[in-house]
């Protein structure tokens, strides 16, 4: 098999004496979409944010593209490829939506000489580009998010993380804000997306959303990873054990809810 | 149909950034309004003079509208204002300093408060406005304490001219030509530059702000670093004018100008501001101002008018942003 894009060692965190993430091993190949599965407080969250640079592991290692690194902050993160989606959509509402594709790395042009000024036409061209490739409609790249549908938003999000050649995506709870058109766009658009071979980390409490778009799956609970499967191998009922952790589930697939 | 409503709004948006427009057209109801009511209001004379009085306010409440809109208030301009203006009449007359010398210290002395605000905040998280109050009161009791509570007068000299006495081709005042000077600088920093781009988003979404890898707080500490700077160009520009300088001066100009910033459009919550609409603003409770005076109006009366000013804009203001969605 090929060398994994993403492999995680041993990663921890502790907040105080709460360990958020215990020893979490995980690896995410070229082209594959892995969904992150467990129940509220199950630590996928604080997981993706090591991995996004926002959190700083207490124990264990990253590796990308086969070197360890080391996140100091976010845009460590971004430089290298890996972009993060997350699910209270981090966009600014009162900002155009090429401003937002292009935030916190804005294009700009020389003017007279003496200060650099932002290059509207440029960045507003760009955008169209990468919407288009992922077949995106948006009516006017001018404006404001504030006036756009949560799936408008969604796709202006995507279309950021894509735009900066993200060599992983991560994408917390996409589905979560949407209308179910809406819903069936953006999973298409993953698809489309991993046929591109851009693998990405899908993070959802949507089991619909989960079975039809992801190749394998990664279960926590309470901060460790409990169970690992691919998606065409395990059914929605032995997952739900697995996130709240009822054994005799996930030794009978076929069995009902658990009577926990 | 709806499609179509909304093509109309983005065309009209385009002509001045629609807010800026309205405030522009109540500018302008407001001066005809005086013009007919009184005939000495639509004279030269009275319009330089109204642009001259309105240059400190307005070059102090520009940069306010920068830092408002990266979602932070600096409360202290008014006190720093005073501290760069004693700081400068202090070398100048006791020291026996150069003007210019004396002037440089006194700016960046303010620049200091500025940055103290700024690290204030960074370190301790606190509200700014909460922050800034108790260094506004700080700031004041430095300004007392260095000046005994005793105004300073200077020598006439050519530096006087330059920052606030001379007249460009012999009708512009020189002040005018700072504050267009400081507003051209700020729009271009606000709404030309990647670093403008940076301060909207600062105020509109953070969280956002700071996953996309903008350095927020830095932002910040450069807003309040930006109002210091324009409360020392106000005192330096206020002292060659009157060619005194009183350590109680600029009380209450860092609510006229969040007043002037909110009458341009300027969202409290922060992420939505101009600068041209902060100028409006400015001139609005000029024009207010001065034109009650031409009326001869009673003194005390003004201020509760240019509070109702205030109350109208916020409401249109609210009306606008909520009739868009």
């Amino acid at each position: 098999m090929a060398e994994p894009m993403l492999q995680l060692r041993g990663l921890t965190k502790r907040f105080g004496g709460l360990t958020a993430v215990d020893r979490v091993d995980l690896e995410v190949y070229p082209g594959e979409v892995v969904g992150l599965l467990g129940d509220n407080g199950a630590g996928k969250s604080t997981l993706i944010k090591m991995v996004s640079g926002v959190y700083h592991p207490d124990g264990g290692q990253i590796f990308f593209q086969g070197r360890e690194i080391r996140l100091g902050s976010p845009m460590d993160a971004l430089e290298l490829g890996i972009e993060t989606l997350y699910q209270d959509l981090a966009l600014a509402e009162n900002l155009n939506v090429y401003a937002n594709i292009f935030l916190g790395r804005e294009r700009t042009k020389p003017f007279l000489g003496l200060i650099r000024v932002l290059d509207h036409a440029n960045m507003h061209e760009e955008s169209e580009k990468v919407l288009k490739r992922l077949e995106i409609e948006i009516p006017s790249l001018k404006s404001q998010i504030k006036h756009l549908s949560g799936g408008q938003r969604q796709a202006v999000a995507i279309g950021r993380s894509i735009y900066w050649n993200a060599k992983l995506l991560i994408m917390d709870e996409p589905t979560a804000a949407l209308g179910v058109q809406e819903q069936r766009k953006v999973l298409d658009l993953v698809r489309v997306l991993a046929s591109q071979n851009i693998p990405i980390i899908v993070i959802s409490h949507q089991l619909y959303d989960i079975f039809s778009v992801t190749d394998r799956l990664v279960i926590m609970r309470r901060g460790r990873k409990v169970a690992e499967r691919r998606t065409k191998d395990t059914t929605p009922d032995e997952v739900v054990g697995l996130i709240i952790g009822s054994e005799e589930v996930a030794q009978q697939p076929a069995g009902g809810p658990p009577a926990d | 149909m709806e499609a179509n409503l909304k093509q109309k709004t983005t065309v009209l948006q385009r002509i001045l950034g629609m807010r800026d427009f309205g405030v522009l057209v109540a500018a302008l109801l407001i001066a005809a309004f005086f013009s007919i009511a009184t005939p000495v209001f639509l004279t030269g004379y009275n319009l330089f003079n109204l642009l001259r009085q309105t240059a400190q306010l307005g070059i102090i409440a520009m940069a306010m509208t920068v830092l408002i809109v990266s979602g932070e208030f600096d409360l202290s301009v008014g006190a720093i204002y005073a501290v760069t203006g004693v700081v400068t009449g202090l070398l100048a007359t006791k020291a026996g300093l150069n003007i210019w010398a004396s002037a440089l210290v006194g700016v960046v002395a303010g620049l200091g408060l500025g940055f103290l605000n700024g690290l204030l905040i960074a370190t301790t998280r606190i509200n700014s406005f909460i922050a800034t109050l108790s260094t506004m009161m700080v700031f004041r009791g430095i300004a007392l304490v260095l000046s005994q509570a005793q105004p300073f007068s200077l020598q006439l000299s050519f530096f006087m001219d330059l920052f606030g006495r001379a007249e460009l081709f012999g009708v512009v005042p020189v002040p005018i030509v700072w504050l267009l000077g400081w507003g051209v600088a700020l729009y271009l920093v606000l709404h030309r530059t990647a670093f403008g781009v940076k301060v909207f988003a600062s105020g509109d979404n953070r969280e956002a702000a700071d996953l996309a890898g903008i350095k927020t707080m830095r932002v910040k500490q450069v807003g309040f670093l930006i109002t210091a700077l324009a409360a020392g160009l106000s005192a330096i520009i206020s002292l060659s004018f009157l060619k005194t300088v009183t350590p109680t001066q600029g009380t209450g100009l860092e609510l006229e100008a969040i007043a002037a910033s909110v009458i341009g459009g300027t969202a409290m919550s922060g992420g939505v501001g101009s600068i041209l609409g902060t100028f409006l603003g400015t001139l609005i409770m000029a024009e207010v101002r001065t034109g009650l005076v031409l009326l001869g109006t009673d003194a005390y009366v003004q201020d509760a008018f240019v509070g109702l000013v205030i109350a109208l804009a916020v409401i249109i203001n609210v009306r606008l942003s909520t009739k868009k969605k």
